[in-house]
C-alpha cells in the first residue's frame, strides 16, 4: 500500500471521527446510530497506521494487492450499511403510515363525540 | 350487509362534493367516509363545510396509506363489507349493489371489471392491463380481466386482513397474492366514467416504475410473501 493511501486512510479517518463528534455533541445522532461510523473510522485507521493487516490477508485471499482487499472491504461495510439502513427505512414508512391513520381516525372520533356533545 | 365507501381523495377540490353529494342523495343505504390524503387544495375544506363523514391524514400517504385508514376506519366501526371507491368521479355506485351480492355469495373480493363482457382497448395504458393480466395469470392460474380496476369490494375478513397487515396495497400485486393464499377474488361487469377534474397520476415514467413494480411483485416476490 502506498503512503499516499494510507495517508488518505488516516485522514479520513479522522476527519469522520471530529465530523461524528461533532454531531455527538450536537444531539443530532442517536449513540446507537454513531457506533458503526465509529468502528468506520476505527477500522481505516488501523489499516492505515498497520498496512501489514491488509497486506497479511490479501496474501492469504489472493489479491493482487492490499489496496484493492482496502476497498473491497469498505464497499462490503458500506453496502452491508446501507441494506440496514434501508431495511430502518421501511420499517419507519410503515410506522409512520400507521401513526397518520391512527391520529387521523381519533381526530374523526373527536369531532364527531364533539358534535354529539353538541 | 352493513356497507361503507371508502372515498379516497387528494386534491379533487373539483370532484369530491359532486361524487359524495351524488352518492349520498341517490344511494343513502350506503355509509361513506372520504379519507383526504392531506390535500393541499381545499378538499378538507368542501368535506367541512359540506358536513361530510370524512377523515383527514396531516400529511400525503399515498393510496396504500389512504385505503389502510379507510379500512382501518371499517374494522373499527363494524362494517360487513368496504367499497373502495375514487374520489375523482371515475366510479359509478349503481353497480356497487350487485358487487355486494357477489361478495354475499361468499366471495372475499369483487372488483368491478371494465373489460369482463366488453373487449380492451388497444392503448398503451391497456398494453399495461393486458400484461399485468398475463403475470397473474402466469402465478394464480386464474385470469383477472381488469387488475388495474379501482372499483373494489371487500369482505369482512379481507377488510380485517388490510387493516392490521403491513404491504397490502389496494393492488393487482396483492390481490393476485391474496388469490394465491386462497382468497376468493371474482370480477363483474362495470362501466365508468372519464374523471370531473383534476388530472390521472400517471406519467411515462410512474408508469413504467408502477409496472416494474407489479412485476417484480407478482413474478418474483410472491414466492417469499407471508400473509
Amino acid at each position: 500500500m502506498s503512503l499516499v493511501l494510507r495517508l488518505i486512510l488516516i485522514g479520513v479517518s479522522l476527519l469522520t471521527l471530529i465530523f461524528v463528534l461533532v454531531k455527538i455533541r450536537k444531539s443530532h445522532f442517536t449513540i446507537s446510530d454513531t457506533l458503526f461510523w465509529l468502528f468506520f473510522c476505527l477500522v481505516l485507521l488501523v489499516i492505515g497506521i498497520f498496512p501489514q493487516i491488509p497486506a497479511f490477508f490479501a496474501g492469504l485471499l489472493g489479491f493482487q494487492a492490499p489496496s484493492n482487499l482496502v476497498f473491497v472491504g469498505i464497499i462490503f461495510l458500506l453496502l452491508v450499511k446501507m441494506f440496514l439502513m434501508s431495511v430502518k427505512l421501511s420499517r419507519l414508512e410503515d410506522k409512520l403510515s400507521r401513526l397518520v391513520s391512527r391520529q387521523a381516525l381519533d381526530e374523526h372520533e373527536k369531532a364527531k363525540q364533539a358534535e354529539e356533545a353538541e | 350487509m352493513k356497507t361503507v365507501f371508502i372515498i379516497r381523495a387528494y386534491n379533487e377540490e373539483g370532484s369530491i362534493a359532486r361524487v359524495v353529494d351524488a352518492l349520498r342523495k341517490n344511494y343513502p343505504q350506503y355509509d361513506y367516509v372520504v379519507v383526504d390524503d392531506g390535500s393541499t387544495d381545499a378538499t378538507a375544506e368542501i368535506c367541512r363545510k359540506n358536513g361530510y363523514n370524512y377523515v383527514s391524514h396531516p400529511v400525503n400517504l399515498g393510496l396504500e396509506g389512504a385505503f389502510r385508514t379507510g379500512m382501518m376506519y371499517a374494522a373499527e366501526n363494524g362494517y360487513d363489507a368496504a367499497v373502495q371507491f375514487d374520489g375523482d368521479g371515475q366510479h359509478n355506485p349503481e353497480y356497487v349493489a350487485g358487487m355486494l351480492a357477489l361478495t354475499e355469495e361468499g366471495n372475499d373480493i369483487v372488483i368491478g371489471s371494465r373489460f369482463l363482457t366488453e373487449k380492451k382497448p388497444h392503448t398503451l395504458r391497456m398494453l399495461g392491463s393486458r400484461l399485468i393480466t398475463l403475470a397473474i395469470k402466469l402465478t394464480t392460474f386464474k385470469r383477472i380481466t381488469d387488475p388495474t380496476s379501482g372499483l373494489r369490494v371487500y369482505n369482512r375478513k379481507t377488510i380485517l386482513r388490510f387493516a392490521e397487515s403491513t404491504a397490502l396495497g389496494p393492488e393487482p400485486d396483492t390481490v393476485a397474492l391474496l388469490m394465491r393464499k386462497g382468497v376468493k377474488v371474482t370480477e363483474t361487469q362495470v362501466s365508468m366514467n372519464e374523471r370531473y377534474a383534476g388530472k390521472s397520476y400517471f406519467t411515462i415514467l410512474s408508469s413504467m416504475k408502477y409496472m416494474t413494480h407489479m412485476f417484480v411483485s407478482i413474478l418474483l416476490l410472491q414466492w417469499f410473501r407471508r400473509v
